[in-house]
């Protein structure tokens, strides 16, 4: 019953994860769309972007390692 | 004695479209042919494989070429793909452990099985075929076309367009014959460490040619300001645009026939979801063929076709040998997605029109040979109506990701609903693309909002109320759905 219920929390918080990017990467795009300010020698919208190249699978790799218990929540 | 520039860079291409058919054909011949097999590789893929194989399939021509064009052409509303590439996958984790579980309980192959199975219709099912056939032909088209131009760049025009496309696609109908899902799992990883090694190289152009990409930004807001937010270049892609077409690429990713195949393969639910979470560190990957576009439009701005953007830089920056394996990697980009599209077309049309639909009394095994005789009228298909009727092509493409999308209510509800039935998914699924018909063609994209999400809308609402009207399939069908497969336990 307790492992079941580990089970169902692993599944929730790696839902919750998996979400982050899309839910943020849709809603943001209002927020995000300007030139200013360069960072990393890129324009805002384009630097978000490729911020998001890289935390979204860190996310996403956070969740699988939860989702299989390599991580404990 | 000198080689010219054109034969050399032809030979490199060639030559890794022979090797990957060799490992193709490889690949299948060791394995017992078998409906199973040749669809869905046994469900033995291992993580590895399955990694590179949908890689390869995403990471398509369009990746290679049109990405690069986008950028060229319209800019900043190019970064709607490089989003979709990390949210798509997010959908990817979420999704494909259900279908490899429910897939790997009841023995489905395709994605129409899906819905023949949850919904007790094969006529569902054939619709759900017919759709997804209709909506798959013009992305294979799109393949096609995508190799002969990469193909005729690359070898300076020694060869032409159209012998490039039907040599290269005659020797991709013969490995799908012969190795099946698994030949064109092997040649994808193949191709994906190729596309990794291309996608270094083209990141190096802006440093070495304007000095950091700050340069070539800070040029491109004197030179053309518009292409570095939306609304974009054109100034129609504003943010209701972005939105909405992201959500639709965020829903509608993992309703393509080929991608829910993958998940059927992979040998376990782990390494599927294994899959999805490491393949969204792939995405990165477009970030330098949308550079490349940008830097295009500074260095090219004449350019007669935008997805010409890489080729053209490459010939004008590169050594003629780098030349040939950009070309290669373009080549086989568009190639193993191709194959995938014409494996995948060719298991739905065998599998749910003909054996669940025409012929039921047709074998597991008459229908395995069906799928690969199809296979090469597929690809005739398609190659046919590249050449002479690109127009229509062009109309369905519009509509592709739109109609792919109107399968999520039924799969979705499917796994998580009790009352959901035959009746309203098919009556939503009419309506949805309908309405994606008319908001393509008609009234285009109203308020900006794009016209799949116009069809998802309708087509949410029809399933629902359609299916609170009428019954839902047997109860042992719930049960072995929501209870048994959908809810780990």
């Amino acid at each position: 019953m307790a492992g079941r219920e580990a089970e169902r929390r692993r599944e929730r918080y790696a839902l919750y994860l998996a979400l982050i990017a899309p839910v943020i990467m849709i809603l943001s795009a209002s927020v995000v769309n300007t030139t200013e300010p360069y960072i990393a020698g890129m324009p805002f919208m384009f630097f978000w972007h490729v911020l998001w190249l890289i935390i979204g699978p860190m996310f996403l790799t956070i969740a699988y390692l939860i989702r299989i218990g390599k991580i404990k929540v | 004695m000198e080689i010219a520039p054109g034969t050399l860079a032809l030979g490199i291409i060639f030559g890794w479209i022979i090797i990957s058919t060799v490992i193709a054909i490889l690949a299948g011949i060791l394995k017992k042919f078998s409906l199973e097999e040749w669809f869905v590789a046994s469900r033995g893929l291992s993580f590895v494989v399955i990694y590179f194989a949908l890689a390869a399939e995403i990471y398509s021509g369009f990746t290679f070429l049109g990405l690069a064009g986008w950028a060229y052409k319209f800019g900043a509303p190019v970064l709607y793909a490089l989003a979709y590439f990390v949210t798509a996958y997010s959908t990817g984790f979420m999704l494909t452990p259900y279908y490899n579980r429910i897939a790997r309980k009841l023995g489905l192959v395709t994605q129409p099985d899906y819905f023949v199975a949850r919904y007790e219709s094969r006529l569902l099912g054939v619709l759900v075929a017919i759709i997804g056939v209709v909506f798959f032909i013009p992305y294979i088209q799109l393949q096609i076309g995508a190799t002969g131009i990469i193909i005729e760049l690359a070898s300076y025009g020694a060869i032409e367009r159209t012998t490039a496309m039907i040599i290269a696609f005659i020797l991709v109908a013969i490995f799908i014959f012969i190795g099946g899902i698994r030949g064109v799992a092997w040649t994808n990883v193949l191709q994906g460490i190729l596309m990794w090694c291309i996608a270094i190289a083209l990141l190096s152009v802006p440093f070495i040619t304007f000095g950091g990409l700050e340069q070539m930004f800070k040029r491109l807001e004197v030179v053309s300001p518009q292409h570095l937010t939306l609304p974009g270049a054109a100034g129609v892609h504003g943010i209701p645009w972005y939105m909405s077409t992201l959500l639709l690429c965020t829903l509608g990713f993992w309703m393509f026939p080929h991608l829910v195949m993958r998940a059927y393969a992979a040998k376990d639910e782990r390494a599927i979801m294994r899959s999805c979470a490491w393949m969204s560190w792939y995405s990165i990957l477009g970030f330098p063929i949308v550079i490349i576009g940008l830097f295009a439009v500074l260095m090219y701005p004449e350019l007669v076709n935008p997805d010409w953007a890489v080729m053209w830089t490459a010939r004008d920056l590169f050594p003629v040998w780098a030349v040939g394996l950009v070309g290669a990697g373009g080549a086989a980009a568009a190639i193993s997605t191709g194959a995938g599209l014409i494996q995948a077309s060719a298991g739905i049309i065998a599998r749910n029109i003909i054996q669940r639909g025409i012929w039921p009394k047709a074998t597991d095994i008459q229908t395995a040979w069906i799928a690969r005789f199809l296979v090469f009228l597929i690809t005739i298909v398609a190659l046919l109506l590249q050449l002479y009727a690109p127009a229509l092509l062009v109309a369905l493409l519009l509509m592709s990701y739109s109609g792919m999308v109107q399968f999520f209510p039924g799969v979705v509800l499917g796994l998580k609903t009790k009352w959901v039935t035959k009746p309203g998914v098919t009556a939503g699924l009419i309506a949805g693309v309908l309405v994606v018909i008319l908001t393509t063609f008609v009234w285009k994209n109203p308020l900006q909002i794009h016209s799949g999400i116009w069809g998802l809308m309708v087509n949410f609402i029809v399933t629902v109320l359609a299916s609170k009207m009428t019954k839902p399939p047997s109860e042992a069908t719930v049960k072995a759905f929501i209870e048994e497969v959908a809810v780990r336990t």
